[in-house]
């Protein structure tokens, strides 16, 4: 296939060839890299602002707690206002996140943001409660105090009262105004109250201690001593029976009561701060699992997104690396094949051009010789056509003369041919003549037939008779001479039948002879009309002919006349033949060298020989030296060969070598000397 | 019988007749007529040599062709005739009978030197129908017992 395309073809479609793989090895190239860097860009744009927010909440979320915790525990201000501006930062966080999600459409991001900023929100709200909740603790408290503080003053009231009797009452003793009984029932009441005292400090110091330690089972122990207290009242209460001390009795009482009452909502609210502080803690979880999630999520794409940009790269450059070697064999052996196929044809083709060369050197010669034979040729034919000129005056006399002639044979040929039909004619007459003998020979055949059989029927009755009469014996002697002598007469008559017939016959025949001689004397009359005929035909056309011919020998007049021009312009020719010679010598030499350099193109310096370049030189001399006498010759005085030879050696010349210029100007004027002499 | 005393006897006159060229004798005293060619109407289931049988002037007669009974071709020409013979078949059996022949020639007299006995040529067959052979104008005839020749078989 590819030896039968251009040459610019085949140099086009290989580039085309390599080109077009390049451009593939390219694009694949481009689209590995374009893969790897939207993989890159969404690793850049989603995933690792992702994961900076998922970071960023998980940290406030985690500060959020701390500071929380911190608020529960010492239930100060600055805790909590801290933890409400880093909850805001979580909020700011999620609501980034959350736009980011909407932004690269990430479900998990918006699945995990939605599940963090609604346990925000919860969060938010759990933080609300705690602070009420620590809000209705510090009034418990206060009010715990408060109570404690009636309770205390109420009780310490009753013993000094107590006190204040017994130390009336042990001065009345040394009057002995007052029992013994007395005094001990005073100083029960003292120790009942101070047990009372002792008991309200016990249950403070479980609560403050229960507070202390964060442990409200120490509160509720604390509380179990309220019956006690309630017990030693009623018990202090009978042998009470001063107002005042009733009075104090029944406040220590109710401030008892009132401090329970406290005590039991700070319980309660205790509790619900430590629910508080759970569901707290297991929102914040929440939200701290589902930034975690998220940044595992991202941490998990991005190193997906890492490994397929990898991979990419990977891949794109065992592409390149295979696609370089394909294309670097294929450019190679392209170029090999096209290299190849292109020196080829082209070192032929100069094979070729080189044996070319020599040829048309060799035929260069040849035209020389051929233009000197061509030039001796025309002066020849000039003769001739002198010759021929004359001839052709007597050949023009004889052709009229021929014309008159063929006029007389054909009014010869007329009459032959009225002779001949009225021989035919006479011949038809004769042959009816010879059919009528004919048919009146026929008649008489018939008539001697019927006497034959008549004498053959006499000669049966004669025998008849002869035999009735040998019968009759003696008395028919007589009878049998008459039936010898009737048998004799038929006998005669039937010889003479025959006879008759038999010249009848011979005449028949001869007639029919007749009949035939004429017949073919009818034909060969009818062939003399026809010959007549013809020669007729031909005598017209041989006068017509004649005629012709006399137009003829005028035409061949006017064509010797143009002859002896062309005679004169092949004289000229042979002039030119010979000047195109030389030309094509020398062109041939121009040839074999620009072979050679074709050859020192193709094959390097290492054919560079100069071949053929010898042979042209020789060639020119005969070829001028051959024409120009024979030229002259020919010339007639207004030729125009004699201007134009001169002209034409100079042409030639511009390709002749200095020697050869000589030469030609030499025979040049040589070739004018003669035309003038 | 002997030969010698027969030849006196055989002299008289003789009808003769030609077959292929060769003239046969029929002693006069046995023909009643000579006719020129009939109409042959065929009989079936005959002899070849009876070619039919004609009607002579209301009398109808047997034919026997002379030329197939000599184991000649049967041929007709315009000499051809019927020589109607009467014969002998036993002592007083009397029938006629018609030849065919390829012509007849004249009635001729014999004398007794004209008549030569039958040649024997050794043997028995063919000759028993000849009564002799009789020399005319140098010519050999055959004189025929016609009695024989039409009964042989």
């Amino acid at each position: 296939m590819l030896h039968h395309q251009k040459l610019g073809t085949k140099l086009i479609g290989s580039f085309i060839i390599v080109a077009a793989l390049t451009l593939i090895l390219g694009s694949l190239a481009i689209f590995n890299m374009l893969r790897v860097k939207h993989t890159s860009t969404d690793l850049a744009v989603e995933i690792v602002p992702e994961v900076a927010v998922a970071n960023e909440i998980e940290r406030w979320s985690l500060k959020t707690m701390y500071e929380m915790r911190g608020y529960a525990f010492t239930e100060e201000a600055p805790f909590l206002d801290k933890a409400r501006a880093n909850l805001g930062k979580v909020k700011e966080n999620l609501k980034v996140a959350t736009d980011h999600a909407e932004k690269y459409q990430l479900d998990a991001l918006r699945t995990n943001t939605k599940r963090a900023t609604e346990k925000a929100t919860a969060y938010e709200h759990l933080i609300e409660e705690t602070v009420s909740i620590i809000a209705g603790m510090d009034k418990d408290k206060a009010s715990m105090n408060a109570a404690a503080a009636a309770f205390m003053k109420s009780g310490k009231d009753f013993i000094e009262s107590q006190d204040q009797k017994l130390l009336a009452d042990l001065s009345l003793l040394v009057g002995e105004k007052i029992t013994e009984d007395k005094i001990k029932e005073r100083v029960k009441k003292t120790v009942i109250a101070n047990e009372i005292v002792d008991l309200g400090n016990a249950v403070r110091i479980a609560a403050w201690k229960s507070i202390a330690e964060r442990e409200p089972k120490g509160v509720e122990a604390a509380a179990k001593k309220f019956p006690e207290i309630e017990a030693k009242l009623a018990e202090l209460k009978p042998i009470t029976h001063l107002e005042a001390d009733l009075k104090d009795l029944a406040e220590v009482g109710s401030a008892a009561d009132a401090y329970r009452g406290a005590l039991e909502r700070f319980l309660a609210n205790w509790k619900t701060s430590e629910e508080l502080s759970k569901k707290r803690t297991a929102t914040a979880t929440e939200v701290l699992a589902a930034a975690e999630d998220t940044a595992k999520n991202g941490m998990k794409n991005t190193a997906a997104a890492a490994a397929g940009a990898a991979d990419a790269l990977a891949s794109a450059s065992n592409v390149l690396v295979v696609g370089c070697i394909v294309c670097v064999v294929l450019g190679l052996s392209l170029g090999i094949v096209i290299t190849r196929s292109i020196t080829k044809p082209i070192k032929s083709v100069a094979d070729a051009l080189s044996a070319g060369a020599d040829q048309t050197a060799a035929a260069a010669r040849q035209v020389s010789s051929s233009s000197q034979s061509l030039a001796e040729g025309s002066s020849e034919q000039a003769a001739s056509l002198e010759e021929t000129s004359a001839s052709l005056e007597e050949i023009s006399g004889m052709t009229k003369r021929n014309a008159e002639s063929a006029t007389q044979a054909k009014d010869l040929a007329g009459q032959t041919r009225t002779a001949a039909d009225a021989g035919a004619a006479d011949m038809e007459e004769m042959k009816r003549a010879m059919d009528a003998i004919k048919g009146s020979s026929d008649d008489i055949s018939k008539i001697i037939k019927t006497i034959d059989e008549i004498a053959f029927q006499t000669n049966i009755l004669a025998l008849n008779a002869a035999v009735e009469a040998a019968r009759a014996g003696e008395a028919g002697m007589g009878f049998a001479v008459v039936a010898e002598e009737v048998r004799n007469l038929a006998q005669r008559s039937a010889q003479s039948a025959k006879e008759t017939a038999g010249k009848i016959e011979d005449s028949v025949r001869k007639s029919e002879h007749g009949v035939q001689i004429c017949g073919k004397v009818a034909q060969s009359l009818s062939e003399i009309v026809g010959k007549a005929r013809q020669v007729d035909t031909l005598v017209a056309e041989i006068a017509e002919a004649s005629r012709e011919q006399t137009q003829g020998i005028e035409q061949v007049n006017t064509a010797v006349t143009q002859m002896d021009k062309v005679t004169q312009s092949n004289a000229a020719g042979a002039e030119e033949s010979a000047a195109a010679a030389e030309e094509l010598s020398a062109q041939s030499v121009v040839l074999q060298e620009s072979v050679s350099e074709l050859l020192a193109l193709v094959d390097g310096a290492r054919s560079g020989s100069a071949m053929g370049v010898v042979h042209a030189a020789p060639a020119k001399a005969v070829v001028v030296k051959g024409v120009r006498p024979a030229a002259g010759n020919l010339m007639r005085p207004a030729v125009p060969v004699r201007g134009a030879a001169p002209v034409r050696g100079q042409e030639a010349l511009s390709f002749a070598d200095s020697p050869a210029k000589l030469v030609t100007h030499g025979h040049s004027a040589g070739g004018a000397d003669h035309f003038e002499n | 019988m002997s030969t010698v005393a027969t030849v006196p006897v055989l002299a008289g006159k003789y009808l003769t007749v030609v077959l292929e060229n060769e003239a046969y004798g029929i002693a006069v005293l046995k023909v009643r007529e000579i006719i020129s060619i009939h109409k042959i109407t065929p009989v079936p289931q005959m002899p070849a040599y009876v070619k039919g049988v004609i009607n002579l002037r209301g009398r109808v007669i047997p034919v026997v062709d002379l030329r197939v009974k000599f184991n000649l071709a049967a041929e007709f020409t315009e000499r051809t005739c019927i020589v109607v013979v009467q014969l002998k078949l036993a002592a007083d059996q009397v029938v006629q009978m018609g030849l065919i022949v390829d012509m007849v020639e004249e009635v001729v007299t014999l004398t007794p030197d004209m008549i030569e006995p039958k040649p024997e040529f050794g043997t028995r067959f063919g000759t028993e129908y000849i009564l002799g052979m009789a020399k005319v104008k140098g010519q050999v005839k055959m004189l025929l017992d016609i009695d024989r020749v039409v009964v042989a078989e």
